[in-house]
Formats: structure tokens, C-alpha cells, sequence
């Protein structure tokens, strides 16, 4: 056995006192992850910080060990833990039935002194999340090691998950009968174990939040704490004394092997059990504190054991590793244990003059601070060798992965694909960034730079006061009402957006009359949009604002006024698009006898005396009189063609082949640009409703609602009659003229396929190969509720711009929506894969990119191996492809799949889980172009 | 615990004459957005045996407020003399502000002030009925003593 080594106990000084002077107790004490600072909670309401570097360097004075005091609490501090790793948070649990979240304000840095008390602040922690689901006492924090989560329990004997980034409750666990004592999570990351007042020890799985097993044995006798839930109402104050013997501190050595908890009776001793790992079964039980014979049995309750954050390989017998274990005890004592060792390392003397309530470790594992009900800290202080040689990082994990320990950032690299790809990614992630400083100004940091000059006046404050900007003004019944001035918000600037993410602008949602108006505004900026128009066709904006009416009859519960019987005539007076409308209008279109008959009916436009089009260099003009009608065609101020047609034209559409004049009878007339008539009229059971022509396709929506597609050079039809009745969704939606859904939208795509976008915000496409109607985007999809990937506007392309117009009818724009949480789960991807598809549909490619990478960044993300294999394999095409297999085209939309396949490889290397995946392609890829030139 | 939590009030003008008005400027945090405006009030405690003689010197409402740190003056008149025991006038006495949320009071910081003659005689041989207008107020500014109750936010 080693000599055990030298022990030093250092008591700071460090209290919580109340107005007099006199010492209050200390629930909790807990050790910042960077070991700086120690922070306090006590029954004085208060939570202190103190700088513990002073007090462990001899050298120093111990002035000025009082970093903070943050008195917000109305109750007594329970519990306060740090968050792992950076320490970034602070939770605090009281018996206000509140947890706390604080963070370093950085802001005003200046020592404050805290409003109506003498105490000075060096450091500024301020609340920044306020978490209520407790309706009673909040006794036990626990972070899990990666800060995930945060796990909160208390006397109303249910825990709770949070979520460690939005402080979001995502869990609550209820199982336990009794009021819960304390939390600990599995380094593992697969268990959180909970102690309970109903004599059990609960193990539960992080992955479901379900009971994993159920511990009850070594609790069979322990003292429950009817006597102190009995004495709770009346007497508060020994109440707390005696609540304290159950909130238990019980911990999982570092090793994840075991797990401690106190609180046991073997026999008539005081024990506490340490449990083994999926056996869950005691295995050693650390006798030594004094005997119930000569204390009172419920004096003498372990009550606390913390493992050492170390792990120590003792000296002599270098191939063992042992766990380091501190027992506090109402015996007033501490004892520190060793798995190695049977009996104690050390046990102190009665070092407090009452029970330890709080024990921590420093995170080098050479210091143990402890806090007593007696209102004191005591620090014990183990030499370098006291508990052997402390185990590296890496023999640590080593350790844990024997139980599945697995974490994303320390996956080692296990092939060079792998290596290189991440290699690239941080190169793409600077330019990106620098892309971003560049480009958008809507970021935090230009927030911190944009702070009120008053701001720095206020912190540097003395006696002088600077003018306050406030809005005053008199209420109803004379009283004033002034609205303050804002001088920052909550969280400190240098954090992340996530803290200012909980509070949405108060403007977010939009009336729906708003968005209603905004529709033809937002597509006509679309039609701005110069950088998607190389390959994409806008969509039309010659339709009239509100879209084309549409009603429905037959099915529907409708009252067909003679008004509603031409529902376009109103509103479509007010259209203003291409055409112009400035001249008089004539009547409104005859009804046809078939529009009459037919279930779904679009709006027309009104017969107009005169119709313009402007061209680039000229202007057709229609001169409608009684029934003939006279297209004119100028070119640089002369007359290049004239023809005459007999019924008024409605509708007229121009590109530089040809020109389309759509009749009040039905007749289609196509000119050529020379004003030659391509073929003979074509006609229609029913008038345009809307035209659009992209290159060499043409639609028309008739009047009745059926959709019509031409190739106007080659003269064949794409689409004869088909029915727009699915996108209006006749047979679901109940029709009143409010809530009709309307077409707002309609264009063809330069590969000929038909999109409609509808007054609900739905995009539909026809597919023409399968014949059916397809949804694209879904408004439901582009709530506000529904994170999508952001997209800079500038590289939205057709699908894009439907997406965007979606929300923005929504009062989301894109910049509200960010990826906050990767695993958004199936409603996401169901979106990518949606969008993706259609953009394939549509011939998009730089669409089909876009998407197809946010799509993988999601499933990377995700961990979602089997379709992230799917999308590769798909990419890569069949094996053996030595001799070019059949039906498998090595390009989709004119790029290369192998290329494609390259840049997803390199997503999918942002996680090195996949690592696999990525290796095995990378391969595959390697093979492929090494077997191509051989064929060639 | 509370959602508003008040980090500084600076007493403006004080010491000042005892007709002047009281001015106040509140610096507070907030942490979660408020449904509805604080309510915030100055009152003179006019004698220290009763209540009787307190005088709500101001009430006013501030809102809307944006979560973070905001600040307002609050400026109120001078207590009416009148309505105070002559008796009362001179001498120590408090001066509080209290906020409340919905009708419920969270928050009250009371001030110990002062008020004096600053001239020798007067002060030596103070009138049965004080001389307001040479009468001096101070506010024991650096002494606040607040006290909180949780209510219902």
C-alpha cells in the first residue's frame, strides 16, 4: 500500500451571514469546471461566487475572495451547479420552486455595487433563464458532462430534462414515489440515476426517459424522512436541517462503473452503497462512520459522496486503477475513500460543528470543498501522490468505452478520406465566415457594436446622472405612463443567439389581412431578383393581386348570387400587371354557357377597351370594338404587323418567338414575331383565366379550370385539359368566398412543367410523365413553428422563392429561421426530400444542389446512416460499372453524380461517426475514376 | 423570485429644499417579457405613529418594457406640507418607492431623509410652524433598505 500522502485543510472564511453578522448555512458549494471559482448557496437566499485561485495560492491575501453576490432568489439556495466543461452557466434550485440560469455579464465589468446592500460585485452574474415546472422545492441540479441536458428534482417528486442549450423542458420523469434527493448523470451519457425519498434508486435511460431498472435493496431500512415531511409546516426552520439529510448528493465515478449512494443501513450502520453497473447490485459498502449505538440513527445518515473527478492509478500497483470517493457524513465528518483500499484514506476530525451538507471536488482533483450547515466552507487539500498517479484523458476514455462511450468530438480518425475532407471543410468554413462579416450586417456582433453611447455612460456611473430618453405619456384616467429607456438586453452580447432566440419579436405574427396584401408585392420582388432568372423562368406576375378567384359549385354549400356568378368582375378591376388598365373598361366577359355547368370556375378578365403590352424595343396594343379586335404590333415607333381577330381579346402574352392573344370566345390566336399566324386559333371550351409562356411552352388556365400546355414550335400539346380541381382542394375545403383558395400564381418552367402557387400557399406542380398533381411546398412547412435551413435569398431559386413566399405570408422571413436544433426530426427531412424531388421535376440544378446538401447536412446531423447510404450509393450509381450499365445516367440535371457524391462526402465528414460511410465512398469513387480511363 | 429586479436608483438633487420635487432615477432588469405595465409609487410617510399621514406622492405606470436593463426618471412633487403634524415636519422620517405587478406589490426601497434648517438659529430655535420655505431635505441616499415578497408574475 502507498503511503498515503500528506493532507492540508483550509478553511477560507468564506460565509453567508445574515444582517447581524452571524453565520447562515450553506446548502451547496460547487466547484467551476476551470477551477476559478466556487460558487455558495445558502439559506440566506443568497448565492455567492468566490474566486478560489486566492484562496488555494498561500502566497496571496484572501481580501477580496467575494467575486459576487446575487440575491435574486426568494428562498433558500438549495443546490448550485456550474455547467461543465467552459463553466459558461450557473443553475441555481431554491425553495421558490425556481432554477435559476446565470452567466457572466461582460458587459459592465466595472465593480457594481448590489442595489440596497453594502456588498460590492467584481464579477456581474445575472439571470438570464427563469425555468418554472417545480410546484415545490427545487433540491438537486445535475448538467450532464457534454451540458446537453440539466436534470432538476425536488420535493414534488418529479424530475425534470432540460434542455442544456435553449433551457427548453424536454422530459419529465414522475415514477418516483417520494420526494426525489438527488440526480447524477452517467458519464457515459447513457443513464441518469435519481435518488428518492421511496427508498429507491432509479436508473433512466437518456435515450426514451424510461425506467431502466429500479434499485431498492440496500434502501430497504434506511430512515425515511416521515419525521421531517411531518415537522415541514410547522417548524421551517429545523425543517431544513432535516430536509437537508435527504437531499443526497450521490454521484457516478468517473470511470462509469459505479455508481454511490448514501443513505443506506447494512444491518444497524450507516452505510452507503456503491452499486455496480448494469448488474446494479451493491458491491461495496463504505462502513466507518460512527456507529448508530452512540448517535442518533438519523444524525448519523451519510449524506454526502462525491467521486473524485480523477481517476488514480496507485503507485505501486500500476495495472489498477482505483476511484477516489469523499464521504461527508451528519457526524460532522469527512472521509475520503479509494475502491483499492478497504478501509479509508482519510478521515478527518469533526472539522465542522454541524453536518456536511455539500461536498465538491476541484476539477484537478487535488481539492475538496465542503459546506456545512454550520455556515462554513472547508477546503481539504491532498499533495501531489496522495492518491497515486492520476489516469490521463485518453486511459479515461479508453475506460468509458467500454461502456459505449462515445462522443462525437473525440472519435479519432480512421482513414484519410476522412482526414482530408475535414481538412477542406475548415477551409470552406473561414471563406464562409468572411462571406458572412462581408455580406450580412444582421448579425449579433454588429448589435455589440451599435450599443447605445448612453450604455458606457451608465456603467461608469458615479453621482452623475445622464439624461434619461423616455416616452411619457397620459393614460385614459390621467395617469401617466412612461416607457423606460432600454438600455441592453438580457443576455451579454458575446453570447450566443440562442439566449436571445426565446424571445421573438413581438411583430412576428401578421394579421392575415396584411400578409394578404403583401402576396403580389413579395412575388414582385421576386421578379427582381436578377441571378435565378438565367435559369429559372419568374414566376407570372401578370396575375391580379389576391390571385384568380375561384369558386366552386356542385359539392359545395355555396350561394350563387348573380354577383359571386362572376366573381372576377370586381376585383379584377383593379389589376394591375403587365397589361395596362388605365383604359375604360368595356363590360365585364360574357359567361359562357359551359362556365355556367362547371364545377370549378375561375375569375376572367373584364373586357377592356384598350389592352398594352409593352416590349423591349415596341409595344402590341389590342383595340377591342364590339366584335372585332385589332392587335397592333409597333416596333421603334413603326407599325410592324396588324391583324384582326373577331372577339375581344382578354388576355395578351408576348416572348420573342411569338405573341399570344387570348379571346373572350374561347379562340387562342399564336403570332409569330413577324405576326405571321402560327397555325389556326385554338379553341377552348372557355376563355383565359391566365396565360404564361416560357421559351418555347405555353399555358393557359381556362376559365372553368382546366390547364392547358403547349410546345408552340413543334406544335404538340404537353398537357389537354387537365383539372386544377386537386390544387384547389374541391373535395376538402368547405368554400365561402373568404377562405376560397385561389390561384395566385401560375407559370411553366422552361422544361414545360406547370406550377401553380394557391392562396394558401401551397406550390403544386403536374407532373407530366405520372399525370397527377404534386405538392411541393406545403404552407403548413413554412410556419414559423418549423426550422428550415437558411438559404441566402440571392441563391433562392423557383422552389426557393415559393418556400420563402410561404413564410413570408407567414411573417417569418428567412432570416428569423436558422438551423437551431440539427435533429429536427422527420418533418425536415420529409420537406428536403419533398423539394429535393421536385426540384429534380423541374429541371432546377442549382436548386437540386442547394437542397440536396442541406438534405445531407441533416442527416449527418441526424446520424441517419441508412438514408445518408442511400443518397451515396444512388449517387454512385451501380458497381461494376466498368461497361455502362443500363438505365443509370452518370449526370443528374448536366452535373456529375460523382461530383455530387464528392462534395456530399465532404458534408457527411462534418461528423466523424460517419467516418465509415465516408471512407467506404471515397473508395468506391476512387475505383470509378481509375476504371474509366481504362475504358477509354 | 422575481422578474423585475431593480440594480440602481439614483437620487437626484439632494440634498434640495423641502418644496422641491422628488427625482428618482430607476435602473431595473427584466427577465421575462411582462403582459402588463409595473406600476410604480413614491409615498411620504408623513408621521411615524400612523399610517394616517402618509402621502402617495406620485403613481405612475411604466411600460412596455423590453426584457434586459431599463431605466426611467421618476420625478414626483414635494409632500403638502400642510398634511403633515407640524410637529412631524422637521426631523427624520422615510420616503419609499414600491413597484407592483397586477396590483401586487413586489418591491419597496425606503430612504431615511432628513429634513433641516440649514440656518444656525432656526436650527437652534426652530418655529412652532416651520418655515417651509427655508426648510432642507436630504436624502439618506446611499442607506436604501429593500425589501422583497414573491408574488404571482
Amino acid at each position: 500500500m502507498s503511503s498515503p500522502g500528506k493532507m492540508q485543510i483550509v478553511k477560507p472564511g468564506w460565509a453567508h451571514t445574515d444582517e447581524k453578522g452571524s453565520k447562515t448555512s450553506i446548502f451547496s458549494i460547487h466547484v467551476h469546471p476551470l477551477g476559478k471559482r466556487v460558487a455558495t448557496g445558502g439559506l440566506d437566499t443568497k448565492i455567492r461566487v468566490w474566486d478560489a485561485e486566492v484562496v488555494l495560492d498561500e502566497t496571496r491575501s484572501h481580501e477580496e475572495t467575494l467575486l459576487c453576490t446575487m440575491s435574486t432568489h426568494n428562498g433558500a439556495v438549495l443546490c448550485v451547479r456550474w455547467s461543465n466543461i467552459d463553466g459558461r452557466y450557473l443553475a441555481s434550485g431554491s425553495d421558490d420552486q425556481i432554477i435559476l440560469i446565470w452567466e457572466l455579464d461582460n458587459v459592465s465589468r466595472d465593480t457594481t455595487s448590489v442595489f440596497g446592500s453594502n456588498e460590492k460585485n467584481i464579477e456581474n452574474w445575472k439571470v438570464v433563464r427563469r425555468l418554472t415546472a417545480h410546484s415545490s422545492d427545487v433540491g438537486g441540479l445535475s448538467w450532464s458532462d457534454d451540458n446537453r441536458y440539466l436534470a432538476s428534482c425536488g420535493f414534488d417528486s418529479n424530475i425534470f430534462i432540460w434542455d442544456g442549450r435553449t433551457f427548453e423542458k424536454l422530459a419529465t420523469l414522475t415514477a418516483h414515489n417520494g420526494f426525489v434527493k438527488g440526480l447524477s448523470w452517467d458519464p457515459v451519457g447513457q443513464y441518469l440515476a435519481s435518488e428518492s425519498d421511496d427508498r429507491t434508486v432509479k436508473i433512466w435511460r437518456t435515450s426514451d426517459w424510461q425506467v431502466e431498472t429500479n434499485i431498492k435493496d440496500p434502501f430497504v431500512t434506511s430512515p425515511t424522512s416521515t419525521f421531517f415531511q411531518r415537522l415541514r409546516a410547522s417548524l421551517k426552520l429545523i425543517d431544513v436541517t432535516n430536509f437537508l439529510t435527504q437531499i443526497i448528493v450521490f454521484s457516478w465515478s468517473p470511470d462509469g462503473s459505479h455508481i454511490a449512494c448514501a443513505n443506506c443501513q447494512e444491518g444497524p450502520v450507516a452505510v452507503a452503497a456503491i452499486l455496480r453497473r448494469t448488474e446494479w447490485v451493491t458491491v461495496v459498502s463504505l462502513v466507518g462512520h460512527q456507529s448508530p449505538v452512540e448517535i442518533f440513527t438519523s444524525r448519523n445518515l451519510i449524506l454526502f459522496k462525491a467521486f473524485n473527478p480523477k481517476l488514480f492509478k496507485s503507485s505501486d500497483e500500476s495495472s489498477t486503477t482505483g476511484t477516489i470517493c469523499a464521504v461527508g457524513s451528519q457526524d460532522h465528518c469527512i472521509s475520503i475513500w479509494s475502491t483499492n483500499y478497504a478501509r479509508p484514506l482519510f478521515a478527518t476530525e469533526q472539522i465542522f460543528e454541524h453536518s456536511v451538507l455539500d461536498l465538491c471536488w476541484s476539477p484537478d482533483g487535488h481539492a475538496l470543498f465542503a459546506a456545512s450547515y454550520d455556515g462554513s466552507v472547508c477546503i481539504l487539500r491532498f499533495f501531489e501522490g496522495s492518491f497515486g498517479t492520476p489516469v490521463t484523458h485518453e486511459e479515461k476514455e479508453r475506460i468509458l468505452e467500454q461502456y459505449g462511450y462515445k462522443r462525437k468530438d473525440t472519435i479519432i480518425i480512421e482513414n484519410t478520406a476522412q482526414y482530408t475532407l475535414e481538412e477542406q471543410r475548415n477551409v470552406e468554413k473561414k471563406s464562409n465566415r468572411i462571406l458572412e462579416i462581408i455580406e450580412g450586417p444582421q448579425t449579433t456582433t454588429s448589435f455589440d457594436t451599435s450599443q447605445p453611447s448612453g450604455d458606457v455612460a451608465v456603467g461608469a456611473g458615479g453621482s452623475v446622472s445622464t439624461p434619461v430618453q423616455q416616452t411619457v405619456t397620459i393614460m385614459k384616467d390621467g395617469k401617466k405612463r412612461i416607457q423606460p429607456q432600454f438600455l441592453r438586453g438580457l443576455s451579454p452580447p458575446a453570447s450566443q443567439p440562442m439566449t436571445t432566440s426565446s424571445f421573438p419579436p413581438a411583430t412576428a405574427p401578421l394579421s392575415n389581412l396584411q400578409a394578404s396584401t403583401n402576396v403580389f408585392q413579395s412575388s414582385q420582388q421576386h421578379q427582381e431578383q436578377p441571378q435565378s432568372s438565367v435559369e429559372m423562368s419568374q414566376p407570372s406576375s401578370s396575375l391580379p393581386p389576391g390571385g384568380i378567384p375561384a369558386l366552386f359549385i356542385g359539392n359545395k354549400r355555396y350561394v350563387a348570387d348573380t354577383e359571386t356568378a362572376q366573381p372576377s368582375s370586381k376585383r379584377m378591376a383593379s389589376a394591375k400587371g403587365r397589361l395596362d388598365t388605365d383604359s375604360k373598361t368595356l363590360r365585364p366577359a360574357n359567361e359562357l354557357p359551359v362556365v355556367a355547368i362547371s364545377q370549378v370556375r375561375l375569375g376572367v378578365p373584364v373586357v377592356k377597351e384598350e389592352l398594352k403590352l409593352e416590349l423591349v424595343n415596341g409595344i402590341i396594343e389590342c383595340r377591342n370594338k364590339n366584335k372585332m379586335s385589332k392587335i397592333t404590333c409597333r416596333r421603334k415607333g413603326a407599325v410592324e404587323w396588324i391583324d384582326q381577330v373577331n372577339s375581344p381579346i382578354l388576355l395578351i402574352d408576348h416572348n420573342d418567338s411569338y405573341t399570344t392573344s387570348s379571346c373572350e370566345d374561347g379562340s387562342v390566336y399564336i403570332h409569330s414575331s413577324g405576326g405571321r399566324r402560327l397555325f389556326p386559333p385554338i379553341m377552348l371550351e372557355a376563355p383565359a383565366s391566365f396565360m404564361d409562356s416560357n421559351d418555347k411552352y405555353l399555358l393557359i388556365l381556362t376559365q372553368i379550370g382546366l390547364i392547358y400546355a403547349w410546345d408552340i414550335p413543334t406544335q404538340t400539346s404537353i398537357l389537354s385539359g387537365i383539372s386544377l380541381a386537386p390544387v384547389l382542394q374541391v373535395a376538402t375545403l368547405t368554400s365561402n368566398e373568404f377562405t376560397q383558395t385561389t390561384i395566385k400564381a401560375a407559370s411553366i418552367t422552361r422544361n414545360g412543367v406547370p406550377l401553380v402557387l394557391t392562396s394558401n400557399d401551397d406550390t403544386w406542380l403536374y407532373h407530366i410523365a405520372m399525370k397527377s398533381w404534386m405538392r411541393v411546398v406545403n404552407s403548413s412547412y413554412t410556419g414559423p413553428d418549423f426550422p428550415l435551413p437558411m438559404i441566402p435569398k440571392w441563391k433562392l431559386g423557383l422552389i426557393g422563392r415559393a418556400e420563402e413566399h410561404s413564410r413570408a405570408n407567414r411573417g417569418v422571413s428567412q432570416g428569423q429561421i436558422y438551423l437551431e436544433n440539427p435533429g429536427v426530426g422527420p418533418r425536415v427531412l420529409g420537406h428536403l426530400e419533398t423539394v429535393l424531388s421536385a426540384a429534380k421535376i423541374i429541371d432546377s440544378p442549382s436548386e437540386f444542389r442547394q437542397y440536396l446538401f442541406l438534405y445531407v447536412q441533416q442527416l449527418t446531423d441526424a446520424q441517419q446512416e441508412v438514408k445518408l447510404r442511400e443518397v451515396c450509393k444512388e449517387l454512385l450509381g451501380p458497381p461494376g460499372s466498368r461497361s455502362k450499365p443500363n438505365g443509370w445516367e452518370p449526370n443528374v440535371l448536366g452535373q456529375s453524380k460523382h461530383q455530387l457524391l464528392r462534395d456530399v462526402l465532404a458534408i457527411i465528414s462534418s461528423n466523424r461517426a460517419l467516418q465509415r460511410i465516408v471512407e467506404e465512398f471515397d473508395e468506391a469513387l476512387k475505383r470509378f475514376s481509375q476504371s474509366i480511363p481504362m475504358e477509354m | 423570485m422575481s422578474l423585475v429586479n431593480i440594480t440602481d436608483i439614483k437620487v437626484l438633487d439632494n440634498p434640495s429644499l423641502f418644496g422641491a420635487d422628488f427625482r428618482f432615477e430607476i435602473t431595473f432588469e427584466l427577465i421575462q417579457p411582462l403582459e402588463e405595465d409595473l406600476e410604480w409609487k413614491v409615498i411620504y410617510v408623513g408621521s411615524p405613529e400612523s399610517s394616517e399621514y402618509d402621502q402617495v406622492l406620485d403613481s405612475i405606470m411604466v411600460g412596455p418594457i423590453p426584457p434586459g436593463t431599463n431605466k426611467f426618471l421618476f420625478q414626483v412633487p414635494a409632500p403638502d406640507s400642510s398634511k403633515i403634524l407640524p410637529e412631524n415636519v422637521l426631523d427624520v422620517t422615510v420616503v419609499i418607492i414600491t413597484c407592483s405587478y397586477r396590483d401586487q406589490e413586489f418591491v419597496r426601497v425606503g430612504y431615511y431623509v432628513n429634513n433641516e434648517y440649514l440656518d444656525e438659529e432656526l436650527k437652534e430655535n426652530p418655529p412652532e410652524r416651520p418655515i417651509i420655505e427655508k426648510l432642507y431635505r436630504n436624502i439618506l441616499a446611499d442607506k436604501p433598505r429593500v425589501t422583497r415578497k414573491p408574488i404571482k408574475w
